[in-house]
């Protein structure tokens, strides 16, 4: 199987240079010209390693969507090289969030031909040995499920349980395994609520929108958690520490309204408590002066 | 021991007072042996005064004043006599069968379940039983479904067991999809094992062999339990082969649904086990001829299934004399929304909506009166409160233009509006809807769309008659209960509370407060102590002033959300 | 584990319920209690039996409807009838396990229910 690599430069001939080092490995390029289109891709694409550019920030760019590209990567476990060249001045904020992007390289673009090749072929290792695991993992389930009949939702329930969400490169391996059309299983995930077509954040928040729960306000809650973390419902904050969703009914009416972080119900919710429960799962004091999410 | 309980049931904490005065008088009289005065926090007794229950004799008395105390003392207490006038003759009015176990036994170990008479029932059916007597017996029971169409449960189960099939299954809909009711979840979590004996009874009596547990993935801890309980029932030799030796084989399974409401729906319920979209399909056939993977299958919900263990260890004639003359047996009710004990209920069918209210409920949460009740969920309706004293039952409920549905019984003051929450469930329908059938599909978004018309103001009059149209052709023409009964919030909102639609029609005002776009906040500059509090909540900064000047709210910039309003420790924020 | 037969099982049908001297407490623990708080409660009632060195069973149970009373725990002890505590905390616990299981002595102002006719 070849690797998928996403560049993300509008620099052609360092694309298509690129392109030629690499293409001796088995690897796929796909190239994006600006960085809206690279995070269109990498959604797309799912590939095994991101190769993003610092070259085409303009001078007082924030550099918003170089973030939500290693964001994304960083959510889901996929390489990205940083590829910074000398004379870039970088964006306040952006150094700080680069440094916390895991799993990345960066590399100076005067060197980029000696540093490029050796680097991603390690990336690519890792990535594979990554994938490798998957493999095992998908096979392992469909052994375990595979005499049953009308296992498909069950094996999905238990692929989301581990991954978070059901990524499409498992749903790819998965086809092959169970030996059924990849429109069956999106049929069936698109269909249910339940399951995720991309990485949640590392808390899980879930307000009920039950009837209980609505009459007693909990419309009020929802409107108090998406102005505290600046999200929608199915969406997750920018530093991939919460998705925010609603839930129809936890089964708790008797306590409405209610909310819950990950596996831990919150009962009576009030407006005014919200920031103190989701300060517990924030960094310390990052929630408590509001700014931490705004916009 | 004795035991003198008291409590204040108009909430007015004169138990102090009444527990000092008890114990005086006790020592004045002298009273032997040994006791105790106890001050509760609840009764089962609400807003009849101050109430006094003398244990183990079970004398209650309501409406005491303090000069009643001596004579209650000398005569109940010492004596040991009941003192009549002040009596309080009613008893608790919950029935417990469905919920009998639960609270009590541990749900973790089998040992807890057969100590408290579990397995009798089946032992019964297995072993001492022909089937057809048993049969007999459901159906002198009268038992009936109570998932929501109440349709009776010795009919299902001899429609499955007639065809001749190898393969014949049964399905325990747990499902629970209706936001609101929640009894299913608390029957698995609190008692799983006599969920399993109901499905163990249908099969043997249906002649199927294998069984699925359908359970929301939303209740992992229900999952958990039920889990559980099957391996040790395994383990007991209650599932596998030749059961307690009567030659009669069963073996469960799980199946998570993944939160689709359509998937309560027989049809879609199958599909969504054989691990498909969960589409309905037109019936007939009905699953009892041709169900999962093609045979005949039975599907009952939790609560149906928990009641069959009962129906055969006590028989089917004590349980029909429980109930209402159409209705046999006891319906558990999620009671929530603006009640003041927010919980589960079990009561005899044909007992009052205000019975259970008052009497069990406790009454309404806040100051506000109570507008209607709601039961059935998505699918149900409102009933008035004109209504409240109609006995529940699947009948009159459904000529009151609701259904008793799964369940969920949810209390609605006058602080509610009954566009906007015709509109919440509208949204529900509109999200759950699956799509396969253009009436549901399209309807109920139209439908949406005139109650967010009428709740923006933006309505004319002459909406209703469409919107009530469109309600009626989506009722008739869906193809399955879904989009069937999705209009019925929206028809007997409009049967009741006509009225409070037209007023934010030709008005442009939400009497409760809740429909946004038809309130205006402003600060009442004489009211206002330049506290601030309104300033610093304001989400959106659309408050400006300070402390010195006062603030105002500027209208381009606010969002309506009334944090000021709720903030406001002085009614100083006016909303209309 | 021995499978079950049907005389076995027609014992489990005689047998009175057991009128065991042993004191029981039990914890409401559905999703709806352990939301509540029944988690904390629970541990903190079998420490404190543990800590006493009591003879007494603490239990988890399933929900008993009363969910705006919730932590609830149930205490069946010294041939008083069994009593039904609400929104019972940590503190309140203990008090349940040295007041009432110890010393027979009911506690005022936290019970939601008395049921004479259903201790075990």
């Amino acid at each position: 199987m070849k690797h998928k690599i996403l560049v993300v430069e509008s620099d052609v001939t360092f694309a298509g240079k690129a392109a030629e080092l690499l293409s001796s490995y088995n690897y796929s390029i796909y190239t994006a010209g600006t960085y809206k289109e690279g995070f269109e891709k990498i959604k797309k694409l799912a590939p095994d390693i991101v190769l993003v550019s610092l070259g085409m920030l303009r001078p007082g760019s924030r550099g918003d969507t170089v973030k939500s590209i290693l964001q994304y990567a960083g959510i889901n476990g996929i390489p990205a090289v940083i590829i910074l060249p000398e004379a870039i001045q970088f964006p306040e904020g952006l150094e700080a969030f680069i440094e916390k992007v895991p799993l990345k390289t960066v590399v100076f673009k005067k060197d980029v031909e000696q540093v490029l090749v050796s680097n991603i072929k390690h990336l690519v290792q890792q990535a594979g040995e990554k994938h490798r695991q998957v493999i095992e993992e998908v096979a392992l389930l469909v052994e375990k499920w595979k005499d049953k009949e009308g296992n498909l939702i069950m094996i999905l329930h238990e692929i989301q349980k581990e991954f978070g969400y059901v990524p499409r490169s498992v749903a790819f391996i998965l086809a092959q395994r169970l030996d059924i059309a990849l429109a069956r299983i999106y049929e069936v995930i698109t269909f249910y609520n339940f399951f995720r077509l991309e990485a949640p954040g590392k808390h899980i928040i879930s307000v009920c929108l039950g009837t209980a729960c609505y009459l007693k306000g909990s419309g009020k809650i929802l409107e108090e958690i998406k102005n505290i973390l600046n999200v929608e419902e199915g969406q997750t904050t920018r530093d991939g520490l919460f998705y925010l969703q609603v839930v129809r009914c936890l089964g708790c009416c008797g306590l409405a309204p209610v909310m819950t972080v990950d596996d831990k119900v919150y009962g009576n919710m009030t407006r005014e408590n919200v920031v103190n429960i989701l300060s517990k799962y924030a960094k310390k004091g990052e929630l408590s002066n509001g700014k931490a999410y705004k916009k | 021991m004795k035991l003198i309980l008291l409590k204040d049931t108009d909430g007015k904490k004169e138990e102090a007072v009444f527990q000092e005065k008890i114990l005086a008088e006790m020592k004045k009289e002298n009273v032997q042996g040994k006791w105790q005065v106890v001050r509760v926090a609840d009764m089962g007794i609400y807003n009849k005064g101050v109430a006094v229950k003398i244990l183990p004799e079970g004398f209650t008395y309501t409406g005491l004043s303090l000069d009643d105390i001596p004579a209650l003392v000398r005569t109940s207490i010492k004596e040991g006599r009941e003192l009549g006038e002040k009596s309080y003759g009613l008893k608790d009015k919950q029935v417990k069968i469905v919920l009998r176990n639960c609270g009590r036994i541990d749900p973790e170990n089998i040992e807890s379940y057969l100590e408290s008479g579990g397995y009798q029932g089946l032992k019964k059916v297995l072993l001492e039983l022909k089937p057809e007597q048993a049969i007999e017996e459901l159906k002198e029971s009268g038992l009936r479904g109570r998932g929501g169409g109440g349709f009776p449960v010795w009919m299902k189960w001899q429609f499955a067991r007639k065809p001749e099939s190898a393969e014949k299954f049964i399905i325990c809909n747990g499902d629970e999809g209706d936001p609101g009711a929640y009894m299913d979840r608390s029957v698995l979590e609190g008692d799983p094992h006599s969920v399993l004996e109901g499905m163990l009874t249908a099969g043997y009596l249906v002649g199927a062999n294998k069984g699925y547990f359908y359970i929301r993935a939303e209740y992992p801890l229900a999952i958990t339990r039920v889990q559980n309980a099957v391996e040790q029932a395994r383990a007991y030799g209650l599932l596998g082969e030749n059961i307690l030796g009567s030659g009669f084989s069963f073996e469960v399974d799980i199946r998570l649904g993944a939160g689709a409401f359509v998937c309560g729906e027989e049809t879609a319920l199958i599909a969504s086990v054989e691990g498909k979209r969960g589409y309905p399909s037109p019936r007939p056939p009905y699953p009892s001829v041709k169900g999962l993977w093609g045979k005949p299958t039975v599907i009952n919900n939790v609560e149906t299934l928990a009641n069959i263990p009962v129906v055969f260890s006590r028989g089917g004639k004590w349980f029909s004399s429980i109930g209402s003359p159409t209705a046999k047996g006891t319906k558990v009710f999620a009671l929530t929304g603006k009640i003041k004990n927010s919980g589960l209920v079990e009561v005899p069918m044909g007992i009052t909506l205000r019975e259970i209210i008052y009497d069990i409920g406790g009454g309404m949460l806040n100051s506000y009166d109570i507008k209607a009740v709601q039961t059935g969920g998505p699918s149900g309706g409102v009933i008035s409160r004109e209504y409240l004293d109609t006995p529940v039952d699947y009948e009159n409920l459904q000529k009151l233009g609701s259904i008793m549905g799964s369940g969920g019984m949810i209390v609605i003051d006058e602080s509610d509006c009954m566009v906007d929450l015709a509109k919440f469930y509208m949204n529900f329908c509109v999200d759950e809807s699956c799509g396969k059938c253009a009436p549901c599909r399209i309807g109920t978004t139209q439908m949406l769309e005139y109650l967010d018309s009428v709740s923006k103001g933006k309505a004319r009059e002459d909406d209703l008659p469409r919107l009530k149209k469109v309600a009626m052709a989506v009722k008739k023409a869906s193809l399955c209960g879904l989009g069937q009964t999705s209009p019925n919030p929206v028809l007997s909102t409009l049967r009741y509370f006509e009225e409070e639609y037209l007023e934010h029609i030709r008005e442009g005002k939400c009497r409760a407060g809740k429909c946004k776009d038809l309130l205006q906040y402003s600060i009442l500059q004489d009211q206002c102590r330049k506290c601030g509090l309104c300033y610093r909540n304001c989400p959106v900064n659309a408050i400006t002033g300070n402390n010195k000047q006062g603030y105002i709210i500027e209208r381009e910039k606010c969002i309506k959300c009334g944090n000021c309003f709720d903030v406001c420790k002085f009614e100083a924020i006016s909303r209309g | 584990m021995a499978k079950l037969t049907r005389s076995k099982l027609e014992e489990y049908g005689k047998k009175a319920p057991a009128k065991a001297g042993r004191a029981l407490v039990r914890v409401g623990m559905s999703t709806c209690g352990i939301a509540a708080g029944a988690e904390e409660v629970y541990e903190a009632l079998k420490g404190a039996v543990a800590q006493r060195n009591l003879d007494v069973d603490v239990r988890k149970c399933g929900c008993n409807g009363k969910c705006y009373a919730e932590p609830l725990v149930e205490v069946v002890s010294g041939g008083l009838p069994a009593v039904l505590y609400g929104k019972v905390d940590k503190r309140l616990a203990l008090d349940i396990i040295d007041k009432h299981v110890i010393n027979g002595e009911l506690l005022n102002d936290h019970i939601y229910g008395i049921d004479e006719g259903k201790g075990e």
